[in-house]
């Protein structure tokens, strides 16, 4: 499991299990659509289509290993970031809030560089994070009020 | 690998794979997002989500197979449809292209009226004994084609221009 910076709720952990399985898929498009990538469409994150495929891989993997915690570097932070922004383009407060949530203090303040390093070979195990004492559906309705309908209706990355 | 009129070129396969594996995972979307129902957005109404992703996920898993596996002309109705939504939500909504995957690698059939009259049947599909046409094109030649619509220098049945008009 990923450690952010509260146990996470199921609803939570289903988003970003989605968006990373979305990138996944999207970064490694068929021959005859090699025009425009994922990552462009993800914003300024200077990297490429492969290693965000291998980062995507590795944080979703950890993310469903069960009983570890596992610590997120800055640099998959970031790539989380802007995939939830990525998903909720049309309402972004919905992204922000969640990260205010369960991204580490002061992350949107003073985000990590855009300039990714080499993909982590080494996965560091945590501790667990603090205690949730967020209702579920009290937090879920917090993070995403208007944010549901505003989610991209499908991949359309027009 | 899945039974087309003609040999797939890697492109093609590699096209159609990942519109599945798109699709599969665009019906996975958590469920408190309240996202209409895929089917809706391939146009689709007589079958639920759930049973379109087993079928995408069978179709998917037997075209990474070595034998050759039949579809029936309702899976090959919802694969047009996939690719007609891959294209589209990928930016590149090429009718062209569409029309002239089809003309090359699926069966001439009125694609829009079989969905509207038939039933999922996922558990048809069927190994073939026999491999599917050769495929006289170049891969190169033939993935340009399509996908810069080149039509003139391919052969498009006219009913399926008809059809697409509508």
């Amino acid at each position: 499991m990923l450690k952010w910076a509260v146990v996470p709720h199921q609803w939570f952990e289903e988003l970003v299990e989605w968006l990373l399985e979305i990138a996944i898929v999207s970064c490694k498009p068929p021959r005859c659509l090699r025009e425009g990538t994922f990552v462009d469409m993800l914003g300024p994150l200077n990297v490429s289509e492969e290693d965000l495929r291998d980062r995507c891989r590795q944080l979703l993997r950890l993310s469903r290993y069960p009983g570890e915690w596992y610590r997120i570097p800055p640099d998959q932070l970031l790539v989380v970031y802007h995939l939830l922004q990525w998903g909720f383009e049309h309402l972004p407060h919905a992204a922000n809030n969640i990260v205010q949530v369960y991204f580490p203090r002061g992350f949107l303040e003073a985000p990590p560089s855009s300039t990714l390093g080499p993909v982590p070979s080494l996965t560091f195990r945590a501790g667990p994070p603090p205690r949730n004492h967020t209702h579920p559906g009290d937090e879920m309705e917090r993070c995403l009020r208007g944010g549901r309908d505003a989610m991209r209706p499908s991949m359309d990355p027009s | 690998m899945l039974m087309w009129t003609h040999k797939p070129h890697p492109w093609f396969q590699e096209f159609v794979r990942w519109s599945l594996a798109r699709a599969i995972t665009e019906i996975d979307a958590p469920a408190y997002l309240s996202r209409p129902p895929f089917s809706d957005s391939i146009g689709i109404r007589e079958t639920d989500d759930d049973v379109l992703v087993a079928i995408f996920g069978e179709m998917l898993s037997c075209s990474l197979m070595d034998h050759t596996y039949r579809l029936t002309a309702y899976q090959f109705s919802l694969m047009y449809r996939v690719l007609r939504w891959s294209l589209r939500t990928c930016g590149r909504m090429n009718t062209s292209a569409l029309l002239q995957m089809r003309g090359m690698y699926m069966p001439g059939t009125d694609y829009l009226a079989l969905c509207a009259a038939a039933r999922p049947e996922h558990a048809e599909i069927r190994m073939a004994w026999d491999p599917p046409c050769h495929n006289p094109r170049s891969s190169t030649d033939e993935m340009a084609a399509v996908m810069r619509g080149y039509r003139s220098s391919l052969d498009i049945p006219t009913y399926i221009h008809r059809e697409e008009a509508h």
